[in-house]
């Protein structure tokens, strides 16, 4: 069988799409590389040298370590972003169908809204919510910062769900009416099941999002026991010195959860990404 | 089983009106076709009947009940989209169990009375062994047999068919019309049938409603729409290629009359008032094309030959106009001079104005045949 032939273009935008990825992974390699270090090579020789002693110290003594109470923050990180990606999920997905598929007053006013509500710095926000919180009694509780994060999350994600429901085939929808369901009926079976692609999507984006938030928690979240992933690998960085090796195996140890749950979805989540955009869901 | 009645029934989308003034009566048990033009408002006219949009005026009534604002699932009707709508996510089991599941409580079914049902009408329409796939792992005549089962597993009142044909190749869309009208038939259920393929009108309907820009222009049998339109609109829609149209004028001379058509010339018994212009239509069916000179025939020139197998559809020009006519294949080569005999015991009038057919003139000019 001849070879294909190589052409130039495609050469050209292998190349482009190469480097791009490679600019993109480097800090995520030299993070990597100084994780696995010893601490006086990383200071002597600095994170890019790769013939150097490898170790795992640095994450053993992370994990180990009760000063850095990394496991505390895992598990406040997850009580908050798992009610935070699915109740905002589900709450949006239902505005998002109403949007997409009845007519109803103040329809068009109300996505403004949400449009409004998504270009709003969230560091503008901060100090009317540190007094809705402190009113409500829930400043420095997790359950004061998912709902921040949930309500934060409503907006983009009705926002992103509109734009696929309008592109689901409305016949579907028909035929099930015809069929003789209700409309809550039509939601659960036959529309969210096909969503799952969009769901997928917006969860990972969401859950990301919210695992990976620092400045919400830096201002609602100050208990040492309350403290979320993203506060705790900041904690690691000592009064006096930065041990750097400490400082980025911790990072790379909070980046896995939201890392494995795109692997999890990768399947779904690019279908909803490539179907969002090119509207061929 | 049921009969439906809509009674001047508009549906307006803004300015545009979708349905305008529709009256019709389909009968229980019969088989009803809408056959129009896209954009002719036969699909909104087969939604107002599902109850997927309710119209501006006028009301629809099945077996003299009053439906029109009724949600389709108060209707017990049961549709067949074009592109099938089956849900993705369920096997064809679930599918087809679907209109019986969400109201299972309110007729009463058990599970189990429930997957007798699917598989009995599984079995009718031969998917037996596709019940456990989904949707997108089935060929597009498989689906389509889906789509009709979970039409048929509760027995509607009336079926409900938006060109659930027209997305199948052409031998399977044949073998599934012979299917269709079968089932119609054996169940008596029903049906109004929308299509623009003028064929699968005529082979499956017991009776037509032709529509134009949201109003229906002639009901009847296939035989009746095809032979004797009502309108020049029905006249030049139906039939492969359709009827030729021939601006004639009636003119008198002598003690009677003279119909004068490009390249045409009749004598008429019967004495026209003054110059009158007519529309003349004969179906290319009923035009022989000769290659001699003869009484009664007309000269005129081939230009196109379509070959259909045995048969041939030849453009000719005759006196300036064109005309189409379906003969047996006999070789004929464009430029060739030829002789067109009409036969006139076939042919239509119809008014230059109003486009109605002047059913008393097309007697008049029939009864001079033979």
């Amino acid at each position: 069988m001849p070879r294909p032939k190589l052409r130039p273009a495609v050469v050209v935008s292998n190349l482009l799409a190469w480097s791009v990825a490679a600019v993109w992974l480097l800090p995520f390699i030299g993070l990597f590389m100084t994780s696995t270090r010893p601490f006086e090579e990383v200071v002597i020789r600095g994170w890019w040298s790769p013939w150097g002693n490898y170790t795992i110290r640095n994450y053993i003594e992370v994990l180990a370590n009760p000063q850095y109470d990394l496991a505390g923050g895992f598990r406040n990180s997850l009580i908050v972003a798992i009610p935070s990606t699915l109740a905002p999920l589900l709450v949006a997905a239902m505005a998002a169908y109403a949007f997409a598929r009845f007519s109803f007053v103040m329809r068009n006013l109300l996505f403004v809204l949400i449009l409004v509500v998504m270009a709003i710095p969230q560091q503008t926000m901060v100090i009317p919510l540190f007094f809705l919180l402190k009113d409500l009694g829930l400043l420095d509780k997790l359950l004061g910062v998912i709902l921040i994060h949930s309500s934060w999350g409503i907006a983009w994600i009705a926002f992103f769900m509109r734009n696929y429901f309008t592109m689901l085939p409305s016949e579907v929808e028909e035929a099930a009416r015809v069929d003789g369901a209700s409309y809550p009926t039509i939601f659960l079976r036959i529309v969210l099941p096909m969503s799952i692609p969009a769901l997928a999507a917006a969860a990972a984006i969401q859950f990301t999002w919210v695992w990976a938030d620092f400045f919400f928690a830096l201002i609602f979240l100050y208990s040492p026991e309350n403290m979320v992933i993203t506060q705790k690998v900041v904690a690691i960085k000592g009064q006096y010195q930065i041990d750097w090796g400490l400082l980025s195996a911790g990072s790379i140890l909070a980046m896995i959860p939201p890392i494995l749950l795109y692997a999890a979805l990768q399947k779904y989540y690019l279908r909803g990404m490539v179907g969002w955009a090119t509207g061929k869901g | 089983m049921a009969s439906v009645r809509l009674e001047g029934v508009v549906k307006r989308f803004g300015r545009a009106t979708a349905v305008n003034r529709v009256t019709l009566e389909v009968g229980d048990g019969e088989f009803f076709v809408l056959l129009g033009p896209s954009g002719c408002g036969k699909t909104t006219t087969l939604r107002l009947i599902a109850g997927l949009e309710y119209p501006d005026e006028g009301r629809i009534l099945m077996d003299g009940e009053d439906v029109t604002y009724k949600e389709p699932k108060e209707r017990n009707v049961a549709m067949v989209f074009q592109n099938y709508a089956l849900y993705p996510n369920m096997t064809v089991y679930d599918n087809i169990a679907f209109p019986l599941n969400v109201r299972r409580k309110e007729i009463g079914l058990t599970r189990e009375e429930i997957r007798e049902k699917v598989l009995e009408v599984a079995r009718m329409l031969q998917i037996e062994e596709l019940l456990d796939r989904k949707p997108g792992q089935l060929s597009g005549g498989q689906q389509q047999r889906v789509a009709l089962a979970r039409a048929l597993v509760r027995r509607p009142r009336v079926w409900l068919m938006d060109e659930p044909l027209s997305n199948l190749d052409a031998l399977l869309r044949v073998a599934m019309r012979a299917e269709l009208k079968r089932l119609q038939k054996e169940l008596g259920i029903t049906t109004v049938y929308v299509t623009h393929d003028q064929a699968e009108a005529m082979g499956l309907a017991d009776r037509i409603a032709v529509m134009n820009r949201g109003k229906v222009v002639q009901v009847g049998t296939p035989r009746e729409v095809f032979h004797e339109p009502s309108h020049i609109f029905v006249a030049t829609f139906l039939g492969s290629p359709p009827m030729n149209i021939l601006e004639c004028t009636i003119e008198p001379r002598g003690g009677g009359g003279v119909v004068k058509c490009p390249g045409i010339e009749r004598p008429l018994q019967w004495s026209p008032g003054g110059v009158e212009r007519i529309y003349l239509g004969v179906r290319p069916e009923f035009i022989r094309v000769e290659r001699s000179p003869g009484p009664g025939r007309w000269e005129a020139t081939v230009e196109v030959i379509e070959p259909l197998g045995t048969e041939a559809v030849v453009t000719l020009t005759i006196g300036g106009a064109i005309v189409k006519a379906k003969v047996l294949d006999e070789g004929y080569r464009p430029g060739e001079t030829v002789y067109l005999e009409l036969d006139w015991s076939r042919v239509q009038a119809f008014d230059p104005e109003t486009g109605r057919a002047i059913g008393e003139l097309a007697r008049t000019l029939r009864g001079l045949a033979g």
